[in-house]
């Protein structure tokens, strides 16, 4: 019962953060509830895999990617950049825990923990990468070389082109 | 068709964007959708990198056109993104004309941004919960995150360099840190408040557009948003490392 109120604390607290720092990467108002409901599912997954035992590379993996998919559907969704919920999300995993420590031990002289939280830190943005790349592979969204964009060929084919800018397409053909 | 407008439209979207932190191939695609509106088109190139833009359009029967375009002040706004992404799109889509754009574009442009830093005390109270704080935590990271505002705001004023920036910031952050520490006598986690207090300070943006330009092919831009993302990185733990020396030496 305890754990599960601490969990909820802790959940509870990474959206705060997220929401906040919405704010400070100037994400649109609409869209600063999403960024938020992401950065809360990454840290939920974070926080979990912390509790288990799954050590933090790979709860910050698993964190990464379901923020990273996440992402991207609710780009599909809402027709923004993936970049508001992507960055805003990725956040509580992005190791600043480990560049503490790392140095901290510096300081104290701890040459064997200082390597260990060194290598955690270079491994846990190994895996974020990962996961974003990952994601973005999945989704497939960019395809080099024929400017697609989705939405844009949504507005474009829909009811907005009247005939005389069909006229103009066909000629410049 | 006015291909100079046009392609000083395409670049002042492109520049807006690159300066808000957008990924290189978005502006590149944005750039280029405007570009390929131009009539009777024969070539338009565009390429990003992340310190500048070069672009050229050629029309038949016209001169080649092309710019350069350096930039130098790289932020994150998000929203401009999105804003500057709906405007081309509208246009693109034909729904408003190309002086129109430029209106809009322009206008976009002279607006004031100021990034609204008063949120990190919430940032920080928000991630100190999350690395599992106490009460005495978490209200000790809130203050800390005040202070690292107050830091801010004044360094950006001064327009001190990013590096310094992160470097004298992060150092404030350990040094009141171990403060409230020692006012409260020791009933504080400094790790937790120090951890907490770091983070609006992580390169989390250059991280992620680091990884997606790499993907994308766009090396050069990739490697330097890396190299942003370890220079920041760095930054962060001289500052923290000079903070903790100082406070271990001293007191």
């Amino acid at each position: 019962m305890n754990t599960l109120l601490n969990l909820i604390l802790m959940v509870a607290g990474g959206i705060l953060a997220i929401y906040a720092f919405s704010f400070l990467l100037g994400v649109p108002k609409e869209y600063r509830p999403c960024a938020a409901f992401s950065g809360g599912m990454g840290s939920l997954v974070y926080v979990l895999g912390n509790e288990q035992e799954w050590g933090t590379v790979l709860s910050s993996f698993l964190s990464a990617l379901l923020v990273a998919v996440l992402s991207h559907v609710l780009a599909m969704i809402l027709k923004a950049p993936v970049t508001l919920f992507l960055v805003a999300g990725i956040l509580p995993t992005v190791p600043g825990t480990g560049m503490y420590q790392s140095v901290h031990y510096m300081i104290e002289g701890n040459g064997e923990l200082t390597s260990y939280y060194l290598v955690q830190t270079l491994e846990t943005a190994g895996v974020i990468a990962l996961a974003i790349f990952l994601a973005d592979t999945l989704f497939g969204i960019r395809n080099r070389g024929s400017w697609k964009q989705n939405s844009l060929k949504y507005i474009r084919n829909g009811k907005d082109r009247t005939s005389e800018t069909k006229k103009e397409e066909e000629q410049r053909l | 068709m006015d291909t100079q407008l046009l392609m000083r439209t395409a670049m002042l979207a492109g520049e807006m964007m690159l300066c808000s932190g957008a990924e290189t191939y978005r502006v590149e695609d944005t750039m280029g959708h405007i570009l390929k509106t131009a009539e009777n088109l024969e070539t338009a190139e565009v390429l990003v990198l992340m310190t500048g833009i070069t672009a050229s359009l050629k029309c038949r029967g016209q001169e080649a056109v092309t710019m350069v375009k350096r930039v130098d002040d790289r932020g994150t706004n998000l929203g401009r993104i999105v804003e500057v992404n709906d405007i081309s799109r509208k246009y693109c889509g034909r729904q408003i004309s190309l002086e129109e754009t430029w209106n809009r574009l322009e206008a976009l442009h002279q607006k004031k941004y100021r990034q609204n830093l008063w949120s990190i005390p919430g940032i920080t109270a928000g991630f100190s919960l999350m690395f599992g704080g106490t009460f005495p935590d978490v209200c000790a990271a809130a203050l800390t995150g005040g202070v690292l505002f107050a830091v801010l705001y004044f360094l950006r004023r001064m327009r001190v360099h990013a590096f310094i920036q992160d470097v004298i910031s992060s150092a404030l952050i350990a040094v009141v840190a171990f403060g409230i520490s020692i006012f409260l006598n020791g009933s504080v986690n400094t790790d937790n408040v120090i951890i907490s207090a770091i983070m609006p300070l992580v390169p989390g943006m250059a991280i992620t557009n680091a990884v997606r330009d790499t993907l994308q092919g766009d090396y050069i831009s990739g490697a330097a948003r890396t190299l942003e993302a370890f220079l920041k990185a760095a930054g962060i733990a001289l500052g923290v490392g000079i903070g903790l020396a100082v406070f271990q030496r001293f007191l």
